[in-house]
């Protein structure tokens, strides 16, 4: 295995200008490389990229559109909204899955009603991002829209349900069933049950997550996300002797 | 070492290259992590590549167990790694704690992509009186837990004048956990004995 190394010497103003190129699998980089600076001036020109028709997979995929649409949730600047919502029509569902996660982390209450309708339209959708994105957003309303999903056959759509119901009713039955995705001898479904957990804010998950079976690597982050999403700098600090106890 | 589990070892040795099945391997990797033997170090780096997590503590902790003679086999072992191996080499380093190691936590602290790779570093050169600067200049590290690493590393070491004015520049942190480990860190250097 060789170690890949990004080319990360590009000035914003050089990404930005590669972005609107003409090198397809160059504009991709700059596109993943604009997120990864996190830098609000990249805002104009990912949104723009979000139009992009140039870069299409033989299945009919936008791989541009879905990462400038990431990378502008990285950013995390309120231009990038009306954009995104735009995103949420693509006929690529990783696009609509990427944009449903970049308005979950802008946290703009314009995405609310694009998400809700969303969510009830049906077919194959992200279901996951959107429902994520719906509790992020503390979409109290949306609670019976979601909770026909904690029957749904995939694990991971179940625990996103069950992750934004606590968020937005408190009820600590939630907790458990995710809990119990954290014991599954899958260990994709334990990861995704580990940041569901963390998601949650419920502090007495910190415990479970240390003695989670995934790698040391993944409960640091999952710890972070708990202490991240607490309203006050005082609950969070409770989370830092759980984060020592793993260095 | 008793006679059986000699025998054990020396099994365990032969069975090494021939067995393909992970099951029956995973035994023979418990053996040899267990006995302490130096011919155990290339069989047990070895099992630091698997793509199976199964085999890597175990591995830790054998190599960590034969010690000073898996020094060198260690050493030479990581540029040819990959990152997630060569984690893991550096934890047995860290954890046989031969100073002959320390050029390799300074080069990988500046050379790795991977956070963990540059955290387990940091450990590895706390245990150095000397090697502060680079502590230092691990609090400008650009993911979080690097810095929260350092931080933490800094503070075991007991807070100096020059210490403590490098870290106050963590004050405005972009990350709240680390700002809050930063204040912990303050509030019990400060606090009456």
């Amino acid at each position: 295995m060789s170690l890949i190394t990004p080319d990360t010497t590009m000035t914003v103003e050089e990404a930005v200008e590669q972005l609107r190129g003409e090198d397809l699998s160059q504009r991709y980089y700059a596109a993943w490389y604009l997120g990864y600076l996190e830098d609000p001036r990249a805002v104009e020109a990912l949104v723009a990229a979000l139009a992009d028709e140039s870069d299409r997979t033989e299945m009919g995929g936008y791989p541009l559109r879905r990462k400038a649409a990431e990378s502008l949730g990285r950013i995390g600047e309120a231009r990038a909204v009306p954009g995104l919502i735009e995103m949420l029509g693509c006929e690529d569902y990783y696009v609509r899955e990427a944009a449903a996660w970049s308005l979950a982390r802008i946290g703009d209450a314009l995405a609310v009603e694009p998400l809700v309708a969303l969510l009830g339209q049906g077919g194959s959708q992200p279901y996951e991002a959107i429902i994520e994105a719906l509790g992020d957003l503390r979409v109290h309303r949306a609670v019976s829209l979601i909770e026909p999903f904690l029957q749904e056959r995939s694990e991971r759509v179940r625990y996103a349900a069950a992750r934004s119901l606590f968020q937005l009713t408190g009820d600590v039955a939630l907790i458990d069933m995710l809990l119990g995705g954290l014991a599954s001898a899958d260990s994709h479904i334990r990861r995704a049950a580990l940041f569901d957990l963390a998601d949650t804010g419920y502090l007495p998950a910190a415990a479970k997550i240390v003695h989670a079976d995934v790698t040391a690597t993944l409960k640091l982050l999952a710890l972070k996300q708990l202490a991240d999403v607490q309203s006050g700098d005082e609950p969070a600090a409770a989370v830092l002797p759980f984060i020592d106890s793993i260095l | 070492m008793s006679t059986t589990e000699k025998m054990a070892v020396e099994r365990a040795l032969a069975e090494f290259d021939r067995v393909g099945a992970p099951a029956a391997l995973l035994t023979i990797v418990r053996t040899l992590a267990t006995s302490a033997d130096p011919r155990a170090a290339d069989p047990l780096l070895r099992a630091l590549t698997f793509n199976d997590a199964a085999f890597h503590d175990i591995a830790i902790e054998g190599l960590t167990a034969i010690g000073e003679p898996a020094v060198e086999p260690l050493l030479a072992s990581l540029d040819g790694m990959d990152y997630g191996a060569r984690y893991r080499a550096l934890r047995a380093l860290v954890a046989i704690g031969d100073p002959r190691a320390r050029p390799a936590y300074e080069y990988w602290l500046g050379a790795d992509i991977i956070p963990g790779v540059r955290c387990i570093c940091v450990k590895g050169l706390a245990r150095f009186p000397d090697t502060e600067a680079l502590l230092l200049k691990a609090l400008e590290d650009k993911v979080w837990v690097v810095r929260y690493y350092a931080i933490q590393m800094l503070c075991e070491r007991g807070l100096t004048p020059q210490t403590r004015a490098a870290l106050a520049t963590l004050a405005a942190d972009p990350e709240r956990v680390v700002r809050l480990k930063l204040a912990q860190v303050f509030a019990r250097a400060d606090a009456p004995v």
